[in-house]
């Protein structure tokens, strides 16, 4: 057994928090929409050093170096509180190079690569959320069979309103068909027709519904086959958890709130000492659970569970934290701005996105477990 | 059991809840909890106030339904998630006479209830009136020249000053049961109305051709909350009762550990609903104009409210008998 990450990989670690020296003051994490120059700024930073580009193949101009070093990087930025992980280099670029035609991986690869266009995911819409494969948008060929004509509604798409492109799942079969008639576009934010309406959320920052009103997308923007979205997407999603949910949020969060704790006199409480003692010990697990996520990646091994598992520990981790600074925090605790109330709301997002907790502990009781649920 | 057992609210109280519930409607006091940083709506409290609302906890208005009206006055509040130091207003009842008291009850002196030692003050900037909590009793604090306003969580501005507190005031044990009465009323009255709109969500949104409710994931957290407000809810009433029983200090012993339980369990239920019902309305849910986060909020921030803190814990634990001080 070894826990430990390599020497190089080690090196790596310091070559990352050294860059990170200079975005200490980002705080682009939680509230992306307000910092989003400042962070896209920062991904550029970060691609001139290829890193965006950490575990693409060569062959696309990555360095091929694997999961370890993407765990590393964005694990070490979410300490930061820096950014989060843009899903342009990560889902949208993997799928590109496992499904993407040679024309796709020409035209869209080395923009992402660089920095330059950044992506948002439009999966979600108001009928179908947990039930994606209820989507309803369709995507219907135009007469002349040149291009796809989108028509319908999104909603809780993230940071759209920064974005360039969007990448969206459509129906292409019929309703019946489910996850059998989905399929994959992408989609210029500025074509015409596309709407991004914002939806302001207790966070401070706001999700959007992205309208799409006879929107035109060229054939040569479907990724993959017609109605062949449902296992790409599944892929791509396997191929970024290593990195969705990083432990390095939540120790930090710890570590705030302990500061927060102590600048407010309450450290030595045995109250306040107890249940912090029992939140540093859901911390340690949630890193072990990470570890476990990165194990299977690195091994190749299916981490749909360990992923689900890492997940909700994460986020029940990251709201028990800032939920107990509340609990003790007295009305202190309430004035806005100061990190404890911040991270109680931001916190109650985080079992809803990317997959709500319910849905996370059905696939552990049906994978692992071998239950319904 | 005795034959005599009744835990609803008689006709009286039952009446006065209709006429706030009525009021509230009206004034659409729940759309108003949407907003952050507004002025305090002054007009609004001292039209509540007119209702009568704050007469029941007044020692010399025994006729005006004592703590049993306060109780359901307070989760009708919460039910439609009404601004302003509701508890303290209660509290400061109890402890004021004269002319002091009735500028209070008619809603035109407003009350800042905070604990000794903290500089901010609830409702600072706005209020007219300090009172200092410190363990058991409460003070008078001197109205401070001026207070920084302070942004906070529920969307009030409170104020940042240092007070100082005068002389300690008479019946201050017995303000404090009112405040926790109040405060665990309010919040459970609030996070009923919460639960009621998320089971009626989970009752008609549907995902995999099934009602949200119909998974047990989803309707048993549910349960758990409709299972812990109900006590918390009786708690408070049931030290209501107590409170109302003059006849015996035995009655005001049990109603002040009653009310420490009421609060404690009124708090842990409440926020414990929010955070459930949030869950099950998900995207919806934590937008800014969906129908959870202005009670989530405000929940939080009445949880946070003086009084509070560890003086109910102590009350509990001294009564069963657990080592240390008494309080
Ligand atoms: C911060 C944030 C960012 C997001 N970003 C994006 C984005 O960029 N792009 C995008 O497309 N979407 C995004 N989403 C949307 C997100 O994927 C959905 O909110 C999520 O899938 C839940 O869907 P819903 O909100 O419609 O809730 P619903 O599906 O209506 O679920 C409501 C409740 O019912 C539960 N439930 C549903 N089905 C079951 C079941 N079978 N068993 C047990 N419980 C069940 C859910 O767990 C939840 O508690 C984001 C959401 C959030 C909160």
């Amino acid at each position: 057994m070894n826990t430990a990450f390599s020497k190089d990989e080690l090196a790596f670690q310091d070559e990352v928090r050294e860059f990170l020296g200079d975005y200490r003051e980002l705080d682009g994490f939680y509230c992306q929409g307000h910092k989003w120059p400042e962070v896209r700024a920062m991904f550029r930073a970060m691609a001139e050093k290829n890193w965006l580009a950490l575990s693409w193949p060569k062959a696309f101009g990555g360095m091929a170096l694997g999961p370890v070093y993407e765990f590393i990087l964005w694990n070490e930025v979410a300490y930061a509180r820096a950014a989060r992980n843009p899903l342009a280099a990560g889902i949208v670029a993997q799928t590109l190079i496992r499904y993407g035609s040679s024309a796709q991986q020409r035209d869209w690869l080395p923009r992402i690569r660089s920095g330059e266009i950044h992506f948002s995911l439009c999966y979600s819409e108001p009928e179908a959320g947990s039930d994606l494969a209820a989507l309803r948008l369709r995507a219907d060929k135009n007469a002349a069979g040149t291009h796809y004509v989108l028509n319908g509604q999104k909603c809780w798409q993230s940071y759209a309103q920064d974005m360039d492109y969007l990448w969206v799942l459509a129906r292409s079969g019929t309703q019946e068909s489910r996850g059998r008639g989905i399929s994959l576009f992408i989609c210029d934010k500025h074509a015409a027709g596309v709407t991004v309406s914002p939806l302001p959320t207790l966070d401070g920052d706001q999700l959007n519904e992205v309208f799409f009103d006879a929107v035109e997308v060229p054939l040569a923007q479907r990724v993959g086959e017609e109605n062949g979205a449902w296992p790409m997407i599944g892929e791509a999603l396997a191929d970024e958890r290593h990195i969705q949910f990083p432990p390095g949020r939540v120790r930090r969060d710890l570590e705030d709130m302990v500061a927060w704790l102590n600048a407010n006199g309450l450290g030595a409480d045995p109250v306040v000492r107890q249940r912090l003692a029992e939140l540093t010990v859901q911390v340690m697990e949630t890193e072990m659970l990470a570890l476990k996520v990165l194990e299977a990646m690195v091994k190749g091994v299916n981490a749909t569970v360990d992923a689900a598992m890492n997940k909700i520990s994460h986020t029940l981790a990251c709201q028990d934290i800032a939920r107990a600074v509340l609990d003790f925090g007295g009305p202190e605790a309430l004035v806005s701005g100061a990190r404890p109330e911040l991270l109680w709301r931001q916190t109650i997002t985080e079992t809803i996105g990317g997959g709500t907790s319910e849905i996370m502990r059905s696939v552990v009781s049906r994978q692992l477990l071998g239950l319904g649920g | 059991m005795s034959a005599g057992l009744d835990l609803a609210y008689d006709e009286d109280q039952e009446a006065i809840r209709s006429a706030v519930d009525r009021f509230c409607t009206q004034h659409a006091v729940e759309d108003q909890a949407r907003l952050s940083g507004q002025a305090f709506p002054r007009t609004l409290w001292r039209q509540l106030a007119e209702l009568g609302v704050f007469y029941p906890a007044a020692p010399e208005h025994p006729e005006a339904g004592g703590a049993l009206a306060v109780c359901a006055i307070s989760e009708t509040l919460g039910q439609h998630v009404f601004p302003g130091p509701i508890a303290a207003t209660y509290c400061a009842i109890q402890v004021l006479h004269g002319d002091a008291a009735s500028a209070v009850m008619d809603g035109h002196a407003l009350v800042s209830l905070s604990s000794a030692g903290s500089t901010l003050l609830p409702w600072g900037t706005e209020a007219d009136l300090f009172l200092v909590v410190d363990g058991d009793t409460i003070a008078r604090g001197e109205t401070p020249d001026a207070a920084e306003p302070i942004a906070t969580l529920g969307g009030e501005t409170w104020g940042r000053a240092r007070l100082k507190p005068d002389a300690t005031l008479p019946a201050s044990a017995r303000a404090l049961i009112i405040a926790n009465i109040a405060t665990a009323a309010y919040l459970t009255g609030a996070a009923w109305q919460l639960l009621r709109a998320t089971s009626n969500h989970a009752a008609t949104r549907k995902q995999f051709g099934k009602t949200l409710g119909e998974f047990q994931a989803v309707a048993h957290p549910l349960a758990d909350c409709a299972i812990g407000l109900t006590a918390a809810q009786t708690l408070a009433r049931a030290a209501a009762c107590s409170f109302d029983d003059r006849a015996t200090d035995s009655a005001l012993q049990q109603a002040r550990s009653l009310a420490a339980a009421a609060a404690l369990s009124a708090r842990r239920a409440s926020l414990g609903t929010a955070f459930a019902c949030h869950q099950v309305f998900a995207g919806i849910g934590i937008t800014l104009e969906g129908p959870v986060y202005h009670v989530s909020r405000r929940i939080r921030q009445v949880a946070s409210t003086p009084p509070g803190g560890g003086r109910e814990r102590d009350i509990l634990l001294n009564e069963i008998g657990l080592g240390g001080e008494a309080p």
